[in-house]
């Protein structure tokens, strides 16, 4: 190469170089540099119970990096040990809606759904008392309760339609301003309402099996006979005379003979029983009530309504209501739809009231696919026997569930849920932690997706056909590279 | 068909890849996790535009090249994914007898990847030429000049027949801080017409075998491959006519994170054998030179509030290959932006590369890439 074109050619490569080097070079930005020490100062505050101090750290860290979604979760989770349940619900529902699929996500609707049955369990074993009591009213904190919608024309209760609107519309309102109320809390509120009677299986029966001493005396305390009381006063206690003498109640209220055992039978009986009676469709909540159920838990807004189903269409009104029971709006929201198009239209109705209160759809949201309405009420079944407390839901319910019913999201975040066991997901939640850390994590998916490519992509370029055929009109081979 | 030849029909090497799809799709693994896991999808469009200029005894050679790449990639879970897409390739040479266009050149690729149970990996893919005839004498001169980049710029093949590969990986070994993977492949590439007089060239099959391993080493992710191939016997108008030398690569791989920072660190050491070539009346002997080729690249990237830059320099190395690139260096500094919007990803690459070839002739090129992805399920 002579001067010249050596002087030609390193001018601009020499720029180029600056241009890698000087970046590589410079200090990167404070809030960047510190990013790593802060991660790594935050996640220690978090382990040492400053959950406080953790808070405002992540919450620096998003000011560096709003779209940080572990950052997020970590606050979240910091709002949770800081007893602050709500603002951590509202953070975990927002970053699984922005970010469905994602680990961060996936984690947040585990803990949620945690949060949201120790709430609910918290509520049930307080008695029905807990509502008539004046001093019961949970401090005000914005956010929205979903009342399941009232049929027209049909038998009150019937069906599982209006519940399946509540699920749609938590689903579609996550991440908006509007912050949706928890649905077994919802659930438990509005049966202690009407009947008077919670209709939950807490977490220490669901977990306890049929075939034990405790399974049984959680069922039994749990269930009414005929009378209206319920079998057995008190949970606790061993293979005694009043668990013989509930068996006996309970195997002559359901024709089984009245042997005080708990043969296989009986306790066939017994979970079927059980599952009847958490099956229940929710009661609808009389206008009367819902300002104190709006009381109780927090709500400062609350969307009621009715639908009408006649074949094959659907007519739907909503109102959204203020803690005094007053419509916010002059004109309630009405939506007609074939019924196959339940969820795209539940979308919609999302839409206009996060409009009517002046909030947007989080970044992303999308309608949930259409189901048949079979499905849709199969799947609703569902997710109300897990909202109502069941924790293990068994192998057997989900083969039972139409496969269309999975295109619902919903339906497979409660079964990712159910099936992932706590310590599972005490694991992940660690190792996102170690890797937001900085702590060196190898991906053994990835690992053998990059072998398989490597070997896809083979050791280099072939020599080309035409390094192969010469153009003088014999044939060259002018070997392996060019 | 885009652009020229005969229309583009179904041929053994598709029906081959549709089975062998079909065979990922209904493996009892697929099906089941399918019903479970979310769908994915996701498009790419990635054009780029490359210009090089080469030295020679006559002047500078000009090759431009335009090349877009649509890709559809559809994955339920991490243990199934399918890819589709086509590469659309346009090219220009300028300066030397004959300059010209070679226009309307492309493929059309598929693919599968499932997971079994047992840390095992099957994939099968194909790469089908959308045009099927043979070029005439002038564009034949003119594939020539182009193939000359063909070390950096793989995607100026302006023709080559239908490739099938069988690929399969196993992760024998699984530690928190130890990866190891090991894995064979099969490809089957079919013949096609190298010049209008109907001479049909049939390149060999090749098998691959490859190991790798990850590591963590403090705060360094490392990770090493190697993959040899081993090409059968070509053969031109139905007889054996050369083979080529089998291929050894060892890779090298460091990466650090530092915060919203990463680094990394590549190395890259190609070792060609001799081929040979059979003794017939139409070749004229030549040797089948192998060589060696040592690539390296190191860079920097960032990604912050929706945004990623980047910046690196990489650098290649020839020796002892034949041809005017078959002692060559040059480096390539490159620098690059992307940023995510809800649904859609937008990048742009621009690199610019200097060195010589064989002789201390000069070697330049720059290229802009462009790319934009949008998910469409999720």
């Amino acid at each position: 190469m002579n001067e010249d074109g050596a002087s030609r050619t390193c001018g601009p490569a020499r720029a180029l170089l600056w241009l890698v080097l000087v970046p590589l070079l410079l200090p990167a930005t404070a809030g960047a540099a510190d990013a790593p020490g802060g991660r790594r100062e935050a996640l220690s505050l978090l382990a040492q119970g400053d959950a406080l101090n953790a808070r405002a750290l992540f919450d620096s860290l998003l000011t560096v990096d709003p779209t940080d979604l572990t950052a997020g979760y970590l606050a979240a989770r910091s709002d949770e040990q800081a007893q602050r349940p709500y603002r951590a619900r509202c953070g975990y529902l927002e970053i699984e809606a922005v970010a469905p699929g994602t680990e961060e996500a996936e984690l947040a609707g585990a803990r949620r759904r945690t949060l949201e049955r120790e709430e609910a369990d918290r509520r049930f074993n307080l008695g029905p008392g807990w509502i008539t009591s004046e001093k019961s009213r949970a401090p005000l904190t914005g956010a929205l309760l979903l009342l399941p919608l009232e049929p027209l024309g049909e038998p009150a209760g019937a069906g599982y339609y209006g519940l399946s609107w509540t699920y749609l519309l938590h689903q579609a309102l996550r991440g908006s301003g509007f912050c949706p109320l928890s649905i077994p809390s919802m659930l438990l509120v509005e049966d202690l309402l009407v009947d008077g009677k919670a209709v939950r299986a807490p977490t220490e029966i669901s977990s306890l099996p049929v075939n034990t001493i405790g399974g049984l005396r959680a069922r039994l305390a749990v269930l009414s006979g005929l009378t209206g009381e319920v079998y057995l006063e008190s949970r606790d206690g061993g293979w005694d005379e009043d668990l013989r003498d509930a068996l006996r109640q309970f195997q002559v209220d359901h024709q089984l003979p009245p042997t005080g055992e708990a043969d296989l039978e009986t306790q066939t009986t017994l979970e079927r029983v059980l599952d009847g009676w958490l099956l229940q469709a929710p009661p609808p909540l009389p206008p009367h009530l819902v300002p104190r159920a709006m009381e109780l838990l927090g709500a400062s807004l609350a969307v009621r309504g009715t639908f009408r189903n006649e074949g094959g269409e659907v007519w739907v009104e909503l109102t959204l209501l203020e803690p005094d029971g007053a419509s916010l709006t002059q004109e309630p929201i009405v939506l007609h739809f074939p019924a196959g198009q339940t969820n795209r239209w539940a979308w919609v109705a999302a839409q206009r009231l996060a409009m009517a209160a002046g909030f947007d759809l989080a970044t992303g949201s999308r309608p949930a696919s259409n189901l048949s309405p079979e499905s849709l009420e199969s799947a609703t079944r569902l997710l109300l026997l897990f909202d109502r407390g069941v924790g293990r839901l068994g192998e057997r319910r989900w083969v039972e569930l139409p496969r269309e019913a999975f295109r619902w999201s919903l339906v497979r975040e409660a079964r990712t849920f159910t099936d992932v066991s706590a310590k599972q997901w005490d694991e992940r939640e660690a190792r996102l932690k170690a890797r937001w850390g900085g702590a060196v994590q190898l991906d053994a998916a990835r690992g053998l997706e990059a072998l398989l490519r490597d070997l896809d992509a083979g050791a280099s370029a072939e020599p080309g056909p035409f390094q192969v055929l010469g153009s003088r009109g014999t044939l060259v081979i002018r070997g392996n590279g060019p | 068909m885009i652009g020229r030849g005969r229309p583009w029909r179904l041929r053994p090497g598709v029906l081959l890849a549709a089975g062998f799809l079909a065979v990922v799709l209904l493996a009892p693994s697929g099906r089941v996790r399918a019903e479970l896991d979310p769908l994915t999808a996701e498009v790419r469009v990635a054009p780029e535009l490359r210009r090089w200029t080469f030295e020679t005894a006559g002047g500078d050679d000009h090759a431009n090249q335009s090349y877009l790449p649509i890709d559809l990639a559809v994955t339920r879970g991490p243990d199934l994914r399918l890819t589709g897409g086509v590469d659309l390739v346009s090219s220009a040479v300028h300066g030397v007898d004959p300059s010209g266009n070679l226009d309307g050149l492309g493929d059309l690729r598929l693919g599968g990847e499932i997971g079994l149970p047992g840390r095992v990996r099957l994939g099968a893919a194909g790469r089908f030429a959308l045009h099927e005839d043979a070029l005439p004498p002038r564009e034949v001169r003119i594939a020539e000049v182009l193939e000359i980049f063909q070390l950096d710029f793989p995607y100026s093949r302006p023709a080559a027949g239908d490739r099938v590969r069988l690929l399969a990986a196993w992760q024998p070994v699984k530690l928190s801080r130890l990866l190891c993977q090991i894995g064979a492949s099969y490809e089957l590439r079919g013949s096609y017409a190298l010049r209008d007089d109907g001479l049909e060239l049939r390149p060999g099959s090749v098998f691959r075998l490859a190991a790798g391993v990850d590591a963590v080493l403090g705060p360094l992710r490392a990770r090493q491959g190697l993959i040899h191939e081993r090409p059968g016997t070509s053969q031109l108008g139905g007889a054996d006519a050369f083979e080529v030398g089998s291929r050894s690569v060892l890779t090298e791989s460091i990466a650090l994170e530092r915060g919203v920072d990463a680094f990394e660190l590549r190395v890259a050491l190609l070792l060609a054998g001799r081929g040979s070539v059979l003794s017939r009346p139409d070749l004229e002997a030549a040797p089948l030179r192998g060589g060696n080729e040592l690539s390296w690249g190191l860079t920097w990237s960032r990604s912050s509030g929706g945004w990623g830059f980047g910046a690196g320099v990489d650098g290649r190395h020839y020796r002892g290959f034949s041809g005017p690139l078959g002692r060559a260096d040059w480096v390539t500094p490159a620098v690059e932006a992307s940023r995510a919007l809800g649904r859609d990803s937008l990048g742009a690459r621009l690199d610019v590369s200097v060195g010589e070839g064989r002789s201390g002739r000069r070697i330049r090129g720059a290229g802009l890439a462009l790319s934009w992805t949008r998910t469409l399920l999720r």
